[in-house]
Protein backbone atom coordinates (compact mmCIF):
# COMPACT_ATOMS: atom_id res chain seq x y z
CA UNK A 1 0.00 0.00 0.00
CA UNK A 2 2.92 2.50 1.20
CA UNK A 3 4.73 1.70 -2.35
CA UNK A 4 1.86 1.89 -4.47
CA UNK A 5 1.46 5.50 -3.07
CA UNK A 6 4.23 5.88 -3.77
CA UNK A 7 4.54 5.13 -7.07
CA UNK A 8 1.43 6.90 -7.87
CA UNK A 9 2.72 9.89 -6.14
CA UNK A 10 6.08 9.85 -8.80
CA UNK A 11 4.43 9.33 -11.79
CA UNK A 12 1.93 11.54 -11.06
CA UNK A 13 4.14 14.50 -10.38
CA UNK A 14 4.20 14.60 -14.13
CA UNK A 15 1.31 16.77 -14.45
CA UNK A 16 1.00 20.41 -13.44
CA UNK A 17 -1.93 19.75 -11.27
CA UNK A 18 -0.30 17.25 -9.20
CA UNK A 19 3.07 18.59 -8.91
CA UNK A 20 0.93 21.81 -7.21
CA UNK A 21 -0.97 19.44 -4.73
CA UNK A 22 2.48 17.99 -3.42
CA UNK A 23 3.91 21.20 -3.75
CA UNK A 24 1.31 22.52 -1.03
CA UNK A 25 1.91 19.28 0.36
CA UNK A 26 5.49 20.20 0.45
CA UNK A 27 4.45 23.18 2.22
CA UNK A 28 2.35 22.20 4.83
CA UNK A 29 5.73 20.20 5.72
CA UNK A 30 8.17 22.95 5.94
CA UNK A 31 5.34 24.68 7.64
CA UNK A 32 5.63 22.37 10.31
CA UNK A 33 9.25 22.22 10.08
CA UNK A 34 8.81 26.30 11.04
CA UNK A 35 9.86 29.22 8.90
CA UNK A 36 12.87 29.77 10.92
CA UNK A 37 14.15 26.68 9.76
CA UNK A 38 16.01 28.40 6.77
CA UNK A 39 19.50 28.23 7.42
CA UNK A 40 20.66 31.55 7.98
CA UNK A 41 22.72 33.38 5.12
CA UNK A 42 24.76 36.40 7.01
CA UNK A 43 26.67 38.10 4.89
CA UNK A 44 28.99 39.85 7.32
CA UNK A 45 30.03 36.45 8.30
CA UNK A 46 30.89 35.21 4.47
CA UNK A 47 32.62 37.96 4.27
CA UNK A 48 34.58 37.86 7.34
CA UNK A 49 35.52 34.54 6.05
CA UNK A 50 36.90 35.64 3.11
CA UNK A 51 39.10 38.62 4.24
CA UNK A 52 41.37 36.44 6.62
CA UNK A 53 39.56 32.74 7.15
CA UNK A 54 40.82 31.57 4.35
CA UNK A 55 43.91 32.67 4.04
CA UNK A 56 44.75 29.38 6.55
CA UNK A 57 44.94 26.39 4.18
CA UNK A 58 45.10 24.78 7.73
CA UNK A 59 41.75 22.54 7.94
CA UNK A 60 40.02 21.23 10.80
CA UNK A 61 40.74 17.69 9.71
CA UNK A 62 44.68 18.45 9.55
CA UNK A 63 44.44 18.59 13.50
CA UNK A 64 45.75 15.51 15.18
CA UNK A 65 43.40 12.73 15.91
CA UNK A 66 43.10 13.25 19.86
CA UNK A 67 42.99 17.25 19.27
CA UNK A 68 39.63 16.59 16.94
CA UNK A 69 37.93 14.44 19.40
CA UNK A 70 38.76 16.88 21.80
CA UNK A 71 36.73 19.63 19.97
CA UNK A 72 34.06 17.31 18.97
CA UNK A 73 34.07 16.08 23.03
CA UNK A 74 33.03 19.58 23.60
CA UNK A 75 30.12 19.88 21.20
CA UNK A 76 26.22 19.63 22.42
CA UNK A 77 24.32 17.28 20.50
CA UNK A 78 23.44 19.13 17.78
CA UNK A 79 26.99 20.05 17.52
CA UNK A 80 27.60 16.60 16.38
CA UNK A 81 24.52 16.86 13.93
CA UNK A 82 25.68 19.53 12.02
CA UNK A 83 29.42 18.27 11.76
CA UNK A 84 28.18 15.22 10.83
CA UNK A 85 26.59 16.70 7.96
CA UNK A 86 29.89 18.21 6.51
CA UNK A 87 31.86 16.19 5.80
CA UNK A 88 32.31 11.87 5.32
CA UNK A 89 35.15 11.40 7.88
CA UNK A 90 33.46 13.83 10.18
CA UNK A 91 30.36 12.03 10.18
CA UNK A 92 32.37 9.06 10.61
CA UNK A 93 33.85 10.50 13.63
CA UNK A 94 30.51 12.28 15.13
CA UNK A 95 28.26 9.30 15.04
CA UNK A 96 30.70 7.52 17.32
CA UNK A 97 29.14 5.94 20.52
CA UNK A 98 30.96 7.15 22.88
CA UNK A 99 30.46 10.56 21.79
CA UNK A 100 27.01 10.03 22.24
CA UNK A 101 27.36 8.13 25.60
CA UNK A 102 28.20 10.87 27.34
CA UNK A 103 24.98 13.13 25.80
CA UNK A 104 22.91 9.90 26.63
CA UNK A 105 23.49 9.87 29.98
CA UNK A 106 23.52 13.16 30.98
CA UNK A 107 20.09 13.95 29.24
CA UNK A 108 18.01 10.68 29.55
CA UNK A 109 20.17 8.32 31.73
CA UNK A 110 17.99 9.04 34.51
CA UNK A 111 14.60 8.57 33.66
CA UNK A 112 15.74 5.53 31.38
CA UNK A 113 15.69 1.88 31.90
CA UNK A 114 17.51 -1.74 30.62
CA UNK A 115 13.31 -2.19 29.84
CA UNK A 116 13.37 0.92 27.77
CA UNK A 117 16.40 0.11 25.91
CA UNK A 118 15.02 -3.58 25.32
CA UNK A 119 12.03 -1.82 23.99
CA UNK A 120 13.79 0.16 21.46
CA UNK A 121 16.27 -3.17 20.20
CA UNK A 122 13.22 -5.04 20.24
CA UNK A 123 11.33 -2.02 18.01
CA UNK A 124 14.28 -1.76 15.73
CA UNK A 125 15.10 -5.21 14.77
CA UNK A 126 11.11 -5.72 14.19
CA UNK A 127 11.71 -3.22 12.30
CA UNK A 128 14.18 -4.54 10.32
CA UNK A 129 13.38 -7.96 9.90
CA UNK A 130 9.37 -7.36 8.71
CA UNK A 131 8.73 -3.85 7.31
CA UNK A 132 11.62 -2.96 5.53
CA UNK A 133 12.62 -6.83 4.73
CA UNK A 134 11.10 -6.05 1.20
CA UNK A 135 12.58 -2.90 0.55
CA UNK A 136 15.42 -3.66 2.38
CA UNK A 137 16.74 0.13 2.11
CA UNK A 138 15.25 2.33 4.13
CA UNK A 139 16.43 1.84 7.66
CA UNK A 140 18.14 4.29 10.48
CA UNK A 141 16.00 7.09 11.81
CA UNK A 142 14.71 7.98 8.28
CA UNK A 143 12.95 4.74 7.94
CA UNK A 144 11.98 5.36 11.47
CA UNK A 145 10.39 8.65 10.44
CA UNK A 146 9.07 7.04 7.42
CA UNK A 147 6.71 4.83 10.19
CA UNK A 148 5.43 7.69 11.61
CA UNK A 149 4.54 10.42 9.10
CA UNK A 150 2.66 10.01 5.54
CA UNK A 151 4.58 8.39 3.72
CA UNK A 152 4.20 11.08 0.38
CA UNK A 153 5.61 14.02 3.07
CA UNK A 154 8.32 11.99 3.67
CA UNK A 155 9.25 11.02 0.24
CA UNK A 156 9.01 14.39 -0.92
CA UNK A 157 10.67 16.39 1.41
CA UNK A 158 13.62 13.53 2.56
CA UNK A 159 14.35 12.70 -1.06
CA UNK A 160 15.94 10.02 -2.77
CA UNK A 161 17.98 8.92 0.28
CA UNK A 162 16.58 5.50 0.86
CA UNK A 163 20.06 4.43 -1.13
CA UNK A 164 22.70 5.34 1.22
CA UNK A 165 24.31 4.13 3.70
CA UNK A 166 22.45 4.64 7.62
CA UNK A 167 22.38 7.81 9.09
CA UNK A 168 22.43 7.99 11.73
CA UNK A 169 23.19 3.68 12.08
CA UNK A 170 20.43 1.86 13.45
CA UNK A 171 22.25 0.46 16.42
CA UNK A 172 24.25 3.41 17.43
CA UNK A 173 23.58 5.61 20.59
CA UNK A 174 22.92 8.73 18.17
CA UNK A 175 20.03 6.67 16.73
CA UNK A 176 18.92 5.94 19.81
CA UNK A 177 19.50 9.53 21.57
CA UNK A 178 17.48 10.90 18.92
CA UNK A 179 14.58 8.55 18.68
CA UNK A 180 14.20 9.62 21.97
CA UNK A 181 14.97 13.18 21.47
CA UNK A 182 12.35 13.52 18.66
CA UNK A 183 9.29 12.30 20.63
CA UNK A 184 8.78 9.60 17.82
CA UNK A 185 9.45 6.73 20.72
CA UNK A 186 7.46 6.05 23.37
CA UNK A 187 9.28 4.69 26.17
CA UNK A 188 8.42 3.15 28.96
CA UNK A 189 9.07 4.83 32.90
CA UNK A 190 7.60 5.47 36.01
CA UNK A 191 5.44 8.49 36.46
CA UNK A 192 4.87 10.69 40.41
CA UNK A 193 1.31 11.30 40.91
CA UNK A 194 -0.17 10.62 37.89
CA UNK A 195 -3.01 12.43 35.73
CA UNK A 196 -1.93 16.40 37.40
CA UNK A 197 -1.82 14.74 40.89
CA UNK A 198 -5.15 13.76 40.87
CA UNK A 199 -6.06 13.06 44.02
CA UNK A 200 -6.51 9.41 43.95
CA UNK A 201 -2.97 9.33 42.97
CA UNK A 202 -1.11 11.80 45.46
CA UNK A 203 2.42 10.18 46.34
CA UNK A 204 2.33 7.12 44.13
CA UNK A 205 4.20 6.36 40.94
CA UNK A 206 2.50 4.73 38.65
CA UNK A 207 4.05 3.13 34.69
CA UNK A 208 3.76 5.05 31.94
CA UNK A 209 4.55 5.17 27.97
CA UNK A 210 6.64 8.39 27.75
CA UNK A 211 7.20 10.51 24.59
CA UNK A 212 9.30 13.53 25.23
CA UNK A 213 8.04 17.35 23.62
CA UNK A 214 11.16 19.39 22.94
CA UNK A 215 9.39 22.36 22.38
CA UNK A 216 8.32 22.55 25.90
CA UNK A 217 10.95 20.42 27.71
CA UNK A 218 8.61 18.04 29.62
CA UNK A 219 6.60 14.53 28.24
CA UNK A 220 3.61 13.22 27.05
CA UNK A 221 2.42 10.33 29.09
CA UNK A 222 0.50 7.34 28.19
CA UNK A 223 -1.44 4.93 30.91
CA UNK A 224 -2.44 1.91 30.06
CA UNK A 225 -6.11 0.91 30.61
CA UNK A 226 -7.58 1.02 34.01
CA UNK A 227 -10.04 -1.93 33.90
CA UNK A 228 -12.78 -0.72 31.56
CA UNK A 229 -11.14 2.87 31.59
CA UNK A 230 -9.30 3.52 28.79
CA UNK A 231 -6.15 4.34 28.38
CA UNK A 232 -5.50 8.33 29.42
CA UNK A 233 -3.08 10.75 28.28
CA UNK A 234 -1.63 13.33 30.18
CA UNK A 235 0.57 16.18 28.88
CA UNK A 236 3.10 18.09 30.05
CA UNK A 237 4.31 16.00 32.64
CA UNK A 238 7.88 17.52 33.77
CA UNK A 239 11.23 15.90 34.67
CA UNK A 240 11.33 15.91 38.08
CA UNK A 241 7.73 13.24 37.77
CA UNK A 242 9.60 10.97 35.87
CA UNK A 243 11.95 8.02 36.86
CA UNK A 244 12.89 4.86 36.01
CA UNK A 245 11.63 1.87 37.21
CA UNK A 246 13.44 1.24 40.01
CA UNK A 247 12.98 -2.42 39.75
CA UNK A 248 12.38 -4.79 36.48
CA UNK A 249 8.81 -5.80 37.38
CA UNK A 250 6.32 -5.71 35.43
CA UNK A 251 2.90 -3.32 37.15
CA UNK A 252 1.08 -6.72 36.53
CA UNK A 253 3.64 -8.89 38.07
CA UNK A 254 3.86 -8.91 41.83
CA UNK A 255 7.03 -8.10 43.21
CA UNK A 256 8.82 -10.50 45.36
CA UNK A 257 9.69 -8.50 48.12
CA UNK A 258 13.07 -9.20 50.12
CA UNK A 259 13.63 -7.25 52.92
CA UNK A 260 10.20 -8.05 54.99
CA UNK A 261 12.74 -9.51 57.51
CA UNK A 262 15.16 -6.54 58.32
CA UNK A 263 12.30 -3.67 57.78
CA UNK A 264 11.98 -1.57 61.19
CA UNK A 265 10.13 1.34 62.49
CA UNK A 266 10.90 4.61 60.40
CA UNK A 267 12.41 3.10 57.36
CA UNK A 268 11.05 4.03 54.19
CA UNK A 269 9.37 1.56 52.08
CA UNK A 270 7.10 1.94 48.21
CA UNK A 271 4.63 -1.10 48.45
CA UNK A 272 2.39 -2.19 44.88
CA UNK A 273 -1.10 -1.77 45.23
CA UNK A 274 -3.90 -1.87 43.00
CA UNK A 275 -7.34 -1.06 42.95
CA UNK A 276 -8.64 -4.56 41.85
CA UNK A 277 -7.13 -7.69 40.50
CA UNK A 278 -7.01 -6.74 36.49
CA UNK A 279 -5.68 -3.31 37.44
CA UNK A 280 -1.73 -2.84 36.50
CA UNK A 281 0.12 -2.06 39.88
CA UNK A 282 1.35 1.07 41.50
CA UNK A 283 4.05 1.99 43.62
CA UNK A 284 2.80 3.79 47.06
CA UNK A 285 4.69 5.36 49.17
CA UNK A 286 4.53 4.95 53.08
CA UNK A 287 6.92 4.08 56.47
CA UNK A 288 7.05 1.53 58.33
CA UNK A 289 5.29 2.12 62.03
CA UNK A 290 4.55 0.99 65.77
CA UNK A 291 2.25 -1.94 66.52
CA UNK A 292 -0.67 -0.76 68.43
CA UNK A 293 0.95 -2.07 71.78
CA UNK A 294 4.11 -0.27 71.54
CA UNK A 295 4.53 3.16 72.35
CA UNK A 296 7.64 4.09 69.73
CA UNK A 297 10.10 4.09 72.79
CA UNK A 298 13.24 3.27 71.43
CA UNK A 299 14.55 1.45 74.49
CA UNK A 300 11.46 -0.99 74.75
CA UNK A 301 10.27 -1.22 71.30
CA UNK A 302 10.35 -5.17 70.05
CA UNK A 303 8.25 -4.34 66.49
CA UNK A 304 11.29 -5.24 64.33
CA UNK A 305 10.70 -8.68 66.23
CA UNK A 306 6.81 -9.48 65.75
CA UNK A 307 5.24 -11.33 62.62
CA UNK A 308 3.24 -8.10 61.89
CA UNK A 309 4.38 -5.59 60.00
CA UNK A 310 2.73 -2.06 60.59
CA UNK A 311 2.86 0.31 57.28
CA UNK A 312 1.78 4.06 58.16
CA UNK A 313 0.20 6.01 55.25
CA UNK A 314 0.60 9.50 56.69
CA UNK A 315 -0.58 11.52 53.87
CA UNK A 316 -3.75 10.48 54.69
CA UNK A 317 -5.81 11.58 57.73
CA UNK A 318 -5.82 9.51 60.91
CA UNK A 319 -8.55 7.02 60.87
CA UNK A 320 -8.73 7.54 57.00
CA UNK A 321 -9.17 3.72 55.69
CA UNK A 322 -5.79 4.20 53.52
CA UNK A 323 -3.77 5.42 56.78
CA UNK A 324 -2.61 1.79 57.50
CA UNK A 325 -1.91 -1.65 57.08
CA UNK A 326 -0.66 -4.79 58.67
CA UNK A 327 0.78 -6.96 56.80
CA UNK A 328 2.51 -10.45 58.19
CA UNK A 329 6.14 -10.60 57.57
CA UNK A 330 6.40 -13.99 56.98
CA UNK A 331 4.17 -14.97 54.54
CA UNK A 332 3.26 -11.45 52.64
CA UNK A 333 2.34 -11.70 48.99
CA UNK A 334 -0.19 -9.97 48.28
CA UNK A 335 -3.13 -8.57 50.73
CA UNK A 336 -6.79 -7.16 50.24
CA UNK A 337 -10.16 -6.92 48.78
CA UNK A 338 -12.29 -5.69 46.52
CA UNK A 339 -13.07 -2.41 48.71
CA UNK A 340 -9.63 -1.30 49.89
CA UNK A 341 -7.63 -2.68 46.71
CA UNK A 342 -4.63 -5.18 47.23
CA UNK A 343 -1.47 -4.68 48.63
CA UNK A 344 1.65 -6.11 47.03
CA UNK A 345 5.08 -6.69 47.09
CA UNK A 346 7.71 -4.27 49.48
CA UNK A 347 10.32 -2.35 48.17
CA UNK A 348 12.43 -0.68 50.75
CA UNK A 349 14.17 2.91 50.23
CA UNK A 350 17.94 3.15 50.98
CA UNK A 351 18.69 5.94 48.75
CA UNK A 352 17.64 9.47 50.33
CA UNK A 353 17.31 10.06 47.10
CA UNK A 354 14.80 8.37 46.66
CA UNK A 355 13.60 9.02 49.90
CA UNK A 356 13.38 13.33 49.08
CA UNK A 357 11.89 13.19 45.63
CA UNK A 358 8.82 11.73 47.61
CA UNK A 359 8.81 14.48 50.57
CA UNK A 360 9.04 17.40 48.03
CA UNK A 361 5.69 15.63 45.99
CA UNK A 362 4.02 15.68 49.92
CA UNK A 363 0.64 17.21 49.54
CA UNK A 364 -0.28 20.64 51.06
CA UNK A 365 -3.26 19.21 52.52
CA UNK A 366 -3.87 15.81 54.45
CA UNK A 367 -5.63 13.31 52.71
CA UNK A 368 -9.12 12.22 53.35
CA UNK B 1 67.44 27.08 47.15
CA UNK B 2 67.73 30.77 48.36
CA UNK B 3 65.51 33.13 46.81
CA UNK B 4 68.55 35.31 46.11
CA UNK B 5 69.76 32.68 43.28
CA UNK B 6 69.60 33.52 39.95
CA UNK B 7 66.12 31.89 38.40
CA UNK B 8 66.79 28.90 36.33
CA UNK B 9 66.29 29.23 33.07
CA UNK B 10 65.45 27.14 29.74
CA UNK B 11 66.48 28.03 26.57
CA UNK B 12 63.64 27.07 23.59
CA UNK B 13 64.75 27.64 20.13
CA UNK B 14 61.87 27.43 17.68
CA UNK B 15 61.69 25.68 13.72
CA UNK B 16 62.40 28.78 12.21
CA UNK B 17 65.43 29.66 14.50
CA UNK B 18 64.51 32.13 16.61
CA UNK B 19 65.73 31.37 20.89
CA UNK B 20 63.66 32.11 24.11
CA UNK B 21 65.00 32.15 27.10
CA UNK B 22 62.09 30.98 30.01
CA UNK B 23 62.12 31.06 33.50
CA UNK B 24 62.10 26.87 34.45
CA UNK B 25 58.99 28.51 36.68
CA UNK B 26 57.05 28.63 33.22
CA UNK B 27 58.30 25.79 31.08
CA UNK B 28 57.26 23.53 33.46
CA UNK B 29 53.91 23.61 31.96
CA UNK B 30 55.33 22.21 28.85
CA UNK B 31 54.91 18.62 29.81
CA UNK B 32 56.41 16.99 27.07
CA UNK B 33 59.36 18.32 27.09
CA UNK B 34 59.66 18.86 31.19
CA UNK B 35 62.18 16.07 31.48
CA UNK B 36 64.67 17.64 28.97
CA UNK B 37 64.89 20.22 31.40
CA UNK B 38 64.54 18.29 34.21
CA UNK B 39 66.93 16.01 34.04
CA UNK B 40 69.63 18.65 34.27
CA UNK B 41 70.80 20.10 30.78
CA UNK B 42 70.99 23.20 31.89
CA UNK B 43 71.83 25.46 29.70
CA UNK B 44 71.53 23.49 26.39
CA UNK B 45 68.91 24.65 24.05
CA UNK B 46 66.04 22.56 23.48
CA UNK B 47 65.06 22.71 19.81
CA UNK B 48 61.43 22.70 18.62
CA UNK B 49 61.28 21.68 15.10
CA UNK B 50 57.53 22.15 14.46
CA UNK B 51 56.89 25.16 16.08
CA UNK B 52 57.02 28.94 14.64
CA UNK B 53 58.52 31.40 16.81
CA UNK B 54 54.91 33.44 16.30
CA UNK B 55 53.69 30.21 18.32
CA UNK B 56 56.09 29.44 20.52
CA UNK B 57 55.97 33.12 21.84
CA UNK B 58 52.09 32.88 21.98
CA UNK B 59 52.39 29.73 23.48
CA UNK B 60 55.34 31.52 25.85
CA UNK B 61 53.28 34.26 26.64
CA UNK B 62 50.12 32.43 27.67
CA UNK B 63 52.36 30.27 30.18
CA UNK B 64 53.83 33.12 31.80
CA UNK B 65 50.34 34.76 32.63
CA UNK B 66 48.91 31.13 34.09
CA UNK B 67 52.58 30.92 35.71
CA UNK B 68 52.23 34.63 37.54
CA UNK B 69 50.23 33.49 40.84
CA UNK B 70 49.92 37.00 41.51
CA UNK B 71 47.03 37.36 38.60
CA UNK B 72 43.34 36.90 39.94
CA UNK B 73 41.16 35.01 38.22
CA UNK B 74 38.82 37.60 36.61
CA UNK B 75 42.04 39.01 34.84
CA UNK B 76 42.92 35.59 33.81
CA UNK B 77 39.71 34.13 32.36
CA UNK B 78 39.82 38.02 30.17
CA UNK B 79 43.45 37.10 29.34
CA UNK B 80 42.14 33.63 28.21
CA UNK B 81 39.64 35.44 26.02
CA UNK B 82 41.70 37.61 24.09
CA UNK B 83 44.38 35.07 23.84
CA UNK B 84 41.66 33.11 21.18
CA UNK B 85 40.97 36.17 19.48
CA UNK B 86 42.83 35.44 16.56
CA UNK B 87 43.06 34.28 13.05
CA UNK B 88 41.79 30.89 12.68
CA UNK B 89 45.21 29.38 11.18
CA UNK B 90 47.22 31.05 14.20
CA UNK B 91 44.26 29.57 16.35
CA UNK B 92 45.24 26.11 14.72
CA UNK B 93 48.97 26.91 15.53
CA UNK B 94 48.67 27.18 18.76
CA UNK B 95 46.51 23.70 19.42
CA UNK B 96 49.48 21.95 17.54
CA UNK B 97 51.72 23.69 19.85
CA UNK B 98 49.60 22.79 22.71
CA UNK B 99 49.11 19.33 22.06
CA UNK B 100 52.58 18.73 21.06
CA UNK B 101 53.94 20.79 24.11
CA UNK B 102 50.87 18.80 25.96
CA UNK B 103 49.93 21.83 28.01
CA UNK B 104 46.75 21.14 28.98
CA UNK B 105 44.73 24.35 30.31
CA UNK B 106 45.84 25.24 26.81
CA UNK B 107 44.97 23.04 24.95
CA UNK B 108 41.21 23.02 26.54
CA UNK B 109 41.37 26.48 25.96
CA UNK B 110 41.69 26.18 22.12
CA UNK B 111 39.82 23.14 22.07
CA UNK B 112 36.47 25.00 23.77
CA UNK B 113 36.52 27.86 21.39
CA UNK B 114 36.77 25.90 18.30
CA UNK B 115 33.59 23.95 19.88
CA UNK B 116 32.08 27.18 20.34
CA UNK B 117 32.50 28.53 16.77
CA UNK B 118 31.10 25.30 14.92
CA UNK B 119 27.78 25.93 17.42
CA UNK B 120 25.35 27.25 15.67
CA UNK B 121 26.72 27.18 12.55
CA UNK B 122 25.05 25.46 9.16
CA UNK B 123 27.49 22.41 7.28
CA UNK B 124 27.92 25.20 4.62
CA UNK B 125 29.25 27.96 6.92
CA UNK B 126 31.18 25.11 8.84
CA UNK B 127 33.30 23.76 5.45
CA UNK B 128 33.81 27.69 4.38
CA UNK B 129 35.09 28.34 8.34
CA UNK B 130 37.56 25.46 8.06
CA UNK B 131 38.40 25.29 5.31
CA UNK B 132 36.55 21.41 4.34
CA UNK B 133 35.83 20.53 1.22
CA UNK B 134 32.51 19.12 -0.05
CA UNK B 135 32.52 15.64 -0.08
CA UNK B 136 28.80 14.90 0.18
CA UNK B 137 26.15 14.58 -2.46
CA UNK B 138 23.58 16.96 -2.37
CA UNK B 139 21.44 14.08 -0.81
CA UNK B 140 23.31 12.94 1.53
CA UNK B 141 23.75 16.38 2.75
CA UNK B 142 20.31 16.73 2.84
CA UNK B 143 19.70 13.61 4.86
CA UNK B 144 21.90 15.09 7.39
CA UNK B 145 20.63 18.71 7.15
CA UNK B 146 17.37 17.66 7.87
CA UNK B 147 17.71 15.71 10.86
CA UNK B 148 19.78 18.51 12.31
CA UNK B 149 16.69 20.54 11.38
CA UNK B 150 14.01 17.72 12.47
CA UNK B 151 15.82 17.27 16.14
CA UNK B 152 16.39 21.26 16.30
CA UNK B 153 14.28 23.34 14.56
CA UNK B 154 13.21 25.45 17.46
CA UNK B 155 16.65 26.41 18.83
CA UNK B 156 18.13 26.15 15.03
CA UNK B 157 17.31 29.97 14.12
CA UNK B 158 18.50 30.97 17.94
CA UNK B 159 22.50 30.00 16.89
Amino acid sequence: MRLLSLWFLKDFSLFPIAKSIRNTLLGIVFALFSPRMSPKKNKNFYSKVENHEITSDMSVLDLPDLVLECILERLPTEGLCRMASVCSSLRERCISDHLWEKHMKNKWGRIISPAAYREWQWHIASRKGSIFSNQGKQRGLMGYLTLLWPTALIRSSFGNISKKKDFPPVGSIMSWYLALESGNFWFPAQVYNRENGHVGFVLSCYDAELSYDRRTDTFQARYPPHGRRASTIETGVTWDRLRAPPVDTSPHDLHISDCLNELRPGDHIEIQWRRNKEFPYGWWYGVVGHLETCDGNANYCRCHDSDTLVLEFNQYTRGSRWRTMSINRKDHREEGNEADGFYGGIRRLKSNEEISVWKKLWPAEVLE
Amino acid sequence: MSSTEAKKMVVLKSFDGVTFEVEESVAVQFESIRHMFEDNLAGSVIPLSNIKSEILSKVIDYCKRHADDTTDEEDLKAFDADFVKVEHGTLFDIIRAANYLNIKSLLDLTCQTVADMIKGKTPAEIRELFNISDEFTPEEEEEASIITRFIYMDRYADC
